[in-house]
């Protein structure tokens, strides 16, 4: 049973039409039926022909067709279903078909029957089973009544109830086929509309579905074609965030409401990816991630359309736009928080040498946001120095600032514009005021050791002459450089973890030496490009060393002492030692004299000279050593290198010895 | 690998297509502006050239206008280095016959692939 349902239904799915008619199908079945009257009408003249020639009776033949031909008349005239006039049709050609075995009696009158069949065949032209269906009924009732009633009108012989079976076989057989011709060619052509409108309707669902996606997606969704043409159906945060669309606007168009640079980027980029001058990968590489529109940011991401082929053809792309605005502020906030807990950590740590990188930043900070047009190498090396520190001390927006204009300054050849000076200065401004909060306003206090507090008190009770008196008190003004050389080394190691290069010893050699840290604020801030350069470019990685036969990790020594007449701050480390032959080909280029060894040194502080070969977040342009040149040469000193490839490098800073011993009264005037 | 003229006064950016394409197994000849650039082609056939446009003595599109000129180099490949502003220079460097323009600050790799691209479709 279970399968004879699906069988019956299917069978009756095929017999049965759909039960509306639409209009294309009624144009055309009137226009059938029209030309269906006209053929029939055809048949009486034809018929009292042949009933002429034939002898059978051609008045009889006229009122027996033109009675057949009544049935089609009417029903044309008075049906207003097309469809039941066709099956009236159908009933008719079969009469017809009798009525032309009837006139045609004699020898061809089995010969006649042909025309049943050539009429069933024709009649498929409805595209309705129903209509054969009546047909075949109307044949098969017209052969057994008449079989019955009048054989001759149907048999030229004694024709046996078998011949008349085997007769409705035959139609029976034709029947199923024309059927079947009928119905596929209902669906197919004449049913189109049907088929078509059954399919708009789905897609109209299917669109639906779509569209409250697009309405609802907080994303901005949109399609461009191979030209950059935005496609009509976009998601409804598209006009959200780029304002409203219309037809024929090119993606390049929307962002040029907003930012002509990412806007050019973008059209110059997928120019290039449809052009297929560039692999799509590498052309969708360069198109804008980023685009601010308004206040808010939006993320753009792009997934090609493309073909399949071997060689793929971009069509098109989809263009996700995510209003990230939060987020990156979410992300701001973070980060500041970071930035204040990190300064807190410094502070704790040494509060001294965060007060005195805070007070050499704020100048170079200054510096910095308040000179539009100043010298380009000095706003280099003020952004090289801000940045190196700012890293030592966790400060990432300002690290990020200097990188960002650094690259820009030195690829471009452009300087911060006032919006961008007024960016750092507002966040120099907010570090300011967290600084100020955690250290109140101790940060000119005069810190005394214990040891030198009771050495102090015992000259004053001995009494000790007044100038060694003096010159004790100004001794607690300067600082011990081992406390700065300790910060160094701390610095150093951070540096050293930060660049992958794990653990390295730093050595440290004060020599007792005591600064005024006034004086020496500036040599001390640039002090760290040299130690970036040791340990970035002169030790090796811990593969190298082990290849070069040094045991352990890399060393750097750090050291101050007196030698004589002289002071001299060493840095020592034992690395690969300075490739001079680099230096001399990258001075050369740069149009510098390298005619003798001390004039290849000289070239070694001289900015877009540096014996790296690539670029990293903490050296390799070439534009520290200068700063630290120009640093050390405001104290009157001079710089010594020597290395031995590749066993290390020894750099000298020397000073006057006078530069490092400060007599009280210059302190008083100073204060 | 391919001969490659590297055209830029940016010793930071000459540096950085060293880093990028050295390691690759590329060759290279540096030049610190377009006349140095143009002479250097002149006497030498190139694979591969990347310029940048901003440049003292000769920019980079003077240069492609003559580059173009000298027989050895009516078809070698030329990247453009450009900044995110400068339309109107792109303009002229199509015309100029520059193959594509690529945009500063750039990923090594991205390049790295755009001259393989370009270098294998020219073998073809």
């Amino acid at each position: 049973m279970g399968d004879t349902m699906p069988v019956r239904d299917t069978i009756k799915r095929w017999l049965v039409l759909p039960s509306h008619i639409s209009e294309r199908e009624r144009e055309y079945l009137n226009r059938l039926n029209r030309v269906g009257l006209a053929f029939f009408a055809l048949h009486v003249p034809v018929f009292v022909c042949i009933a002429w020639l034939n002898g059978t009776g051609p008045l009889s033949a006229f009122f027996l067709t033109v009675g057949v031909l009544l049935g089609p008349a009417m029903a044309y005239a008075r049906f207003e279903n097309p469809r039941a006039v066709a099956r009236i049709y159908g009933m008719a050609a079969m009469l017809m078909g009798g009525l032309l075995v009837h006139v045609g009696q004699g020898p061809v009158q089995i010969e006649m029957h042909f025309y049943f069949f050539a009429l069933l065949a024709m009649l498929a032209v409805y595209g309705n089973p129903s209509v054969i269906l009546t047909a075949a009924a109307t044949v098969t009732a017209h052969h057994l009544v008449l079989w019955w009633l009048l054989p001759s009108s149907v048999f030229n012989y004694d024709a046996p109830l078998w011949v008349v079976l085997v007769h409705a076989a035959f139609v029976v057989l034709e029947s199923i086929a024309t059927v079947y011709v009928a119905r596929s060619f209902f669906d197919n052509v004449i049913g189109l509309e049907i088929i078509v409108r059954e399919r708009t309707a789905q897609l109209d669902q299917r669109n639906g579905q779509m569209r409250r996606v697009l309405d609802h997606v907080q994303e901005g969704l949109l399609t461009i074609d191979a030209d950059g043409v935005v496609s009509p159906e976009v998601s409804r945060s598209v006009a959200r965030l780029f304002g409203p669309l219309t037809s024929g606007t090119s993606f390049a168009d929307l962002l040029e409401r907003a930012d002509p640079r990412a806007a050019f980027a973008f059209s110059n980029g997928y120019e290039q990816a449809v052009s297929g001058v560039l692999p799509i990968d590498v052309a969708i590489d360069q198109l804008p991630t980023e685009v601010k529109v308004d206040d808010r940011v939006l993320s753009l991401d792009y997934v090609p359309l493309a073909s399949s082929d071997q060689e793929p053809v971009l069509e098109g792309m989809l263009i996700v736009t995510t209003d990230v605005t939060d987020e990156r502020e979410r992300m701001r906030l973070e980060r500041e928080q970071t930035e204040v807990v990190r300064v807190f950590d410094h502070i704790a740590q040494d509060r001294a040498g965060f007060v005195e990188f805070f007070r050499e930043a704020s100048q170079l900070v200054k510096g910095i946001t308040s000179d539009a047009t100043g010298c380009v190498g000095t706003l280099k090396r003020d952004l090289h120095t801000l940045k190196g520190n700012a890293m030592l001390f966790d400060l990432a927006s300002v690290f990020e600032w200097c990188h960002a204009m650094e690259d820009r300054l030195a690829n471009e050849g452009v300087r911060p514009t006032a919006d961008e000076r007024n960016e750092l200065a507002a966040v120099w401004t907010r570090l300011s005021d967290e600084v100020t909060v955690i250290l109140g306003d101790r940060t000119d206090n005069l810190e005394v050791e214990p040891s030198a507090f009771e050495a102090l008190l015992s000259a004053a009770l001995r009494p000790a002459p007044s100038h060694v008196v003096a010159g004790m008190i100004a001794d607690l003004k300067l600082e011990p450089t081992r406390v700065r050389l300790q910060r160094i080394a701390e610095q150093a190691r951070g540096i050293a973890r930060r660049l992958g290069k794990g653990e390295i010893e730093v050595r440290i050699n004060d020599g007792d030496v005591r600064l005024d840290p006034r004086r020496w604020r500036a040599f001390w801030s640039s002090f760290v490009h040299v130690i970036r350069n040791s340990v970035d470019h002169g030790l090796e990685s811990s593969e190298e060393r082990v290849e070069a036969g040094k045991d352990g990790p890399g060393c750097v020594t750090i050291g101050t002492h007196l030698d004589g007449d002289r002071f001299i701050v060493r840095v020592e480390d034992d690395g690969r030692g300075v490739n001079w032959q680099r230096v001399r080909e990258r001075a050369q280029t740069l149009g510098l004299d390298v005619s003798t060894q001390a004039l290849v040194q000289e070239a070694l502080f001289s900015d877009g000279v540096s014996t790296a070969g690539m670029l990293s977040e903490f050296s390799g342009r070439g534009i520290g050593m200068g700063a630290l040149r120009d640093a050390c040469q405001r104290l009157d000193g001079t710089i010594e290198i020597r290395s031995r490839v590749p066993h290390g490098t020894t750099v000298d800073f020397i000073f006057p010895s006078q530069i490092a011993t400060v007599q009280p009264h210059e302190l008083l005037e100073a204060a | 690998m391919a001969k490659i003229l590297i055209v830029d006064d940016s010793a930071t950016i000459r540096l950085q297509l060293r880093g990028c394409l050295q390691p690759a197994g590329h060759e290279l000849v540096e030049a610190e502006n377009g006349a140095i650039g143009l002479q250097k082609a002149r006497f030498a056939d190139f694979d591969f050239i990347i310029m940048d446009v901003n440049m003292p003595v000769m920019n980079g599109l003077e240069m492609l206008e003559n580059l173009r000129l000298l027989d050895g180099h009516r078809t070698t490949p030329v990247f453009v280095l450009t900044t995110e502003s400068s339309k109107e220079m792109v303009a002229r460097g199509k015309r100029s016959g520059a193959t594509a323009w690529i945009v500063k600050p750039f990923k090594s790799e991205v390049l790295l692939k755009g001259i393989d691209f370009v270098l294998a479709r020219q073998a073809a």
